[in-house]
């Protein structure tokens, strides 16, 4: 099973999740140093857009955060 | 990001609102002083980013990753900015592949709690003997919170040693646990 054929968002966290994840950093997956940083433009929780390539003057600390 | 340990009253995300709701919570609850943004609800730029748990990018004026955390280490991010800044904003600093498993251990019992008891429940299914040094982790926080602030970088070899010492722990525990629950 690949972990695209999983659902991004699930209901329960199952060995599967575990497994995909230890792979995922063993490969490396994602933007590696020396790779352009995906653009985006997403809303904050303010209702503003926040584009990454409008922020180019100083860098940017991006972390993605789970609630749960 | 998606609803990493899912519970009753933390259910998988099914509209955008939902996870502008956690947001608003999380940052309320984490004091965080930061702007947060929020992916849509199939996390499309989470999968661009590489789709691991809460990792971490430091991107340079270049428009490039200059450095890379799975989870994030304090000291070793401060670092990382502390060289970046110094070459000016961009460049590449390097990577942090292997977590830290410090400040996990010190505070990740905080977010499975908020999805009880399923989420407790699924991740010892998963990974036997990780809620118990969750657990034990979240008791021992004045101790580890000081040291996973102050510690430096560590090696590959030291990080996989600890990452070692950990799993044989939980899978300890588990078996303890269990052999309790069998005399029972």
């Amino acid at each position: 099973m690949t972990a695209t054929a999983r659902p991004y968002n699930f209901d329960r966290f199952d060995r599967q999740h575990v497994i995909e994840d230890v792979e995922r950093t063993v490969r490396g997956a994602g933007a590696a140093p020396g790779s352009a940083a995906p653009d985006f433009s997403l809303p904050a929780i303010g209702g503003e857009l926040f584009t990454l390539s409008a922020h180019r003057d100083r860098p940017v600390l991006l972390r993605f955060a789970s609630y749960t | 990001m998606r609803q990493g340990h899912p519970g009753p009253a933390v259910p998988a995300y099914r509209h955008a609102a939902q996870k502008r709701d956690d947001a608003i919570r999380f940052v309320r609850e984490e004091d965080i002083p930061w702007d947060v943004v929020i992916d849509d609800v199939d996390g499309r730029v989470h999968a661009q980013y590489g789709l691991l748990p809460d990792p971490t990018y430091l991107i340079g004026t270049d428009g490039q990753v200059a450095f890379y955390s799975y989870w994030t280490h304090v000291p070793t991010l401060r670092d990382a900015i502390a060289t970046l800044l110094a070459r000016g904003g961009s460049g590449v600093v390097g990577e942090q592949r292997l977590p830290h498993p410090l400040a996990p251990l010190a505070d990740g019992w905080r977010a499975i709690a908020r999805g009880l008891p399923q989420s407790a429940d699924d991740m010892e299914a998963a990974a036997p003997g990780s809620t118990l040094l969750l657990k034990a982790g979240s008791l021992a926080k004045p101790l580890l919170a000081p040291w996973a602030l102050t510690s430096r970088h560590w090696s590959r070899p030291q990080v996989a040693a600890a990452l070692l010492v950990l799993g044989v722990a939980a899978v300890g525990l588990s078996l303890v646990r269990s052999s309790r629950q069998l005399r029972a």
